[in-house]
């Protein structure tokens, strides 16, 4: 079992971790939220492996513990000192790119922010996506046409910008 | 561009986002069969058992480091029931063991701090490698908890992974375990790097209980520690605040000097209604002193911060003076309130005539700032010796001022400390400042220039 669950894990590292911080994670938070999954894929793992798609389940379990955690606005753990920011390293082409992703996430609502994570990071159809969170599938295309529309506006304007 | 360009754009923006390294898929592993093992004991309705088990054998292993807590007889222990070399400490209806000699640091407002003596070999710096006993607020949400020792409690572990590529701060410290005990809106977060700071951390992580009935905990206190706050918090765990029982709306009400510490200290847990006294606190250089409660400032000397007991206008007998070393005399140093310290003691000989009976010189080595106590009582050096720490979180000390500043120059010295210089006369020069130097007060606050003390 444990084989088959570290590929998986290893696999969905980086995915996940890019969702995370779609969904409004800073790359600690992210971290964090992900081994959470992760985690908790690892207890429930006879769970994953009967689902019909293993990635969709970690995502819907990713999804669950980012609400939890800002719901109860309790990150479970959180950093006791100030930590120094993380280093990047020292290549302006890299510095602008992050700093585009941040500006291209920060024109979306939290709503947007899922159904671009469910429908490109997890991997849910509309239906799915629709079903998981409430709403009607047009809902679903509107919001993630209008999201993915401002990703492109803003992704665009720093390229311009460089 | 189409939608995939747009995601496959923004995968590529946010790639120097990822934390670096590959993912910690072992530790994952380890940490899920820990869960499961935990989750089947509770299943197994073993679990009152458990907790006492794990605390059995999670404290009594042979060759492990620091001192041996042996399980208290139940979980509504009493402090009469605490092990040789250990401490409790307590917040908002919890409680936990602490090695005993672990200092108190200052690591946010309302929180209680511990770790150990800074500056050696076990010792951590300011907030990681410690243990923090905090409020914590929680959501309507119902949270999915195990039972600790009565409490119910989420937990949640996080190991750093082994990876020579992560970087330092994320490794930084190695282990962290949160106990979040939702009923009670209070969380225990300990940290430890070092293969005995974990198991450390794991053994005291083991202690976690409910107070006993009867018992409540001296509050931590609120920063800035202005006396209103620090009432609310003393009020609201059923203390009562100095000797002559302070009226709580009066002493919501009032101010009186800075206020910062409490004795017993912050986490202390007492019986139900105890008396709780307030320190006066003062600083230089980032070492903080209290003095008795009815000592005032006086200006002993420019560059320096003085108080004397209340009625005496000199610094030629009793005072206390804190000051910039200049020099570093000879002798041992030995830690006192996490700090370095060289103690130099001085006594009157028999059948002199001297004007103060005691004088200890304190040096701070690693602060550069020198502590002069001198008085007719050994006790109150005692006292002072023992409330030596590091400046609360939060505030800043006024600083003295240099001899004949002028008003310009005064204010520059107060810029540098972040606090404002407002003149309170014309003055070509300043003498002092208002409050006086060596209080503590918050960032930004404006200070008074004194031209002359009247």
């Amino acid at each position: 079992m444990d084989d088959d669950y570290t590929g998986f894990a290893a696999a969905r590292w980086r995915p996940l971790l890019r969702a995370a911080i779609v969904l409004g994670c800073s790359p600690t938070e992210a971290e964090d939220l992900v081994q959470t999954t992760l985690l908790r894929c690892y207890v429930a793992w006879p769970k994953v492996v009967r689902a019909e798609s293993r990635d969709a389940y970690a995502g819907r379990v990713l999804l669950n513990a980012f609400r939890e955690s800002r719901r109860r606005r309790w990150w479970g753990e959180r950093p006791a000192a100030d930590l120094p920011e993380q280093v990047l390293d020292d290549d302006t082409g890299r510095v602008d790119d992050a700093d585009a992703a941040r500006r291209a996430l920060a024109g979306l609502t939290a709503a947007q922010r899922e159904v671009v994570v469910l429908r490109h990071y997890v991997g849910l159809s509309e239906r799915e996506t629709a079903d998981l969170l409430g709403v009607p599938r047009g809902t679903v295309k509107s919001r993630l046409s209008t999201a993915l529309g401002r990703l492109a506006g803003a992704l665009d304007e720093t390229e311009v910008d460089r | 561009m189409t939608d995939r360009d747009v995601l496959a754009r923004l995968d590529d923006a946010l790639e120097p986002l990822l934390p670096p390294g590959p993912p910690p898929v072992t530790d994952l592993v380890v940490r899920g069969r820990s869960v499961r093992r935990r989750r089947a004991g509770v299943r197994a309705g073993l679990a009152a058992a458990v907790a006492v088990v794990a605390v059995v054998v999670g404290l009594s292993v042979v060759g492990r480091p620091g001192p041996v807590v042996e399980p208290p007889s139940s979980s509504a222990t009493t402090d009469a029931s605490v092990p040789d070399g250990w401490r409790l400490v307590g917040l908002d209806g919890v409680m936990v063991y602490l090695p005993a000699d672990w200092r108190p640091r200052s690591c946010g407002s309302g929180t209680l701090a511990y770790g150990p003596v800074l500056g050696t070999s076990s010792g951590g710096t300011g907030c990681t490698d410690v243990v923090l006993l905090r409020p914590v607020v929680f959501g309507d949400m119902a949270l999915q908890t195990e039972p600790l020792n009565g409490l119910e409690v989420v937990r949640y572990d996080r190991t750093c992974d082994d990876t020579p590529d992560a970087p330092a701060a994320l490794c930084a410290p190695e282990h962290r375990t949160t106990i979040a005990v939702p009923d009670r809106g209070v969380e225990l977060v300990v940290t430890a790097s070092g293969e005995a700071a974990v198991d450390l951390a794991e053994r005291i992580v083991a202690t976690l209980r409910p107070m006993p009935e009867g018992s409540t905990a001296v509050p931590a206190v609120p920063v800035p520690g202005e006396f209103a706050r620090v009432c609310k918090a003393v009020f609201g765990a059923g203390l009562v605040l100095g000797r002559a029982g302070l009226d709580q709306q009066v002493c919501g009400a009032m101010y009186v000097g800075p206020p910062i510490t409490l004795v017993p200290a912050p986490g202390t847990v007492v019986p139900n209604g105890s008396v709780v006294e307030v320190e006066n606190r003062i600083a230089l250089g980032g070492v903080s002193v209290a003095v008795p409660r009815d000592w005032v400032p006086e200006v002993c000397a420019a560059g320096q911060v003085g108080f004397v007991p209340s009625g005496i206008d000199n610094c030629e007998s009793e005072s206390v003076e804190l000051t910039r070393a200049t020099t570093t005399p000879r002798g041992t140093a030995v830690e006192r309130g996490g700090f370095e310290v060289i103690e130099q003691d001085w006594s009157c000989p028999t059948n002199a005539f001297c004007v103060v009976s005691f004088r200890t010189t304190l040096t701070v080595v690693d602060a550069g700032v020198q502590v002069v106590v001198s008085v007719d009582d050994r006790a109150v050096i005692d006292q002072i010796i023992a409330s030596l720490a590091p400046i609360p979180d939060g505030l800043v000390a006024v600083p003295p001022l240099r001899a004949r500043a002028s008003a310009a120059e005064a204010e520059e010295i107060l810029a540098a400390a972040g606090l404002v210089g407002v003149p309170e006369r014309t003055a070509a020069t300043a003498v002092t400042t208002n409050p006086a130097p060596g209080t503590l007060v918050s960032p930004g606050t404006e200070i008074g220039l004194v031209s002359a003390t009247g």
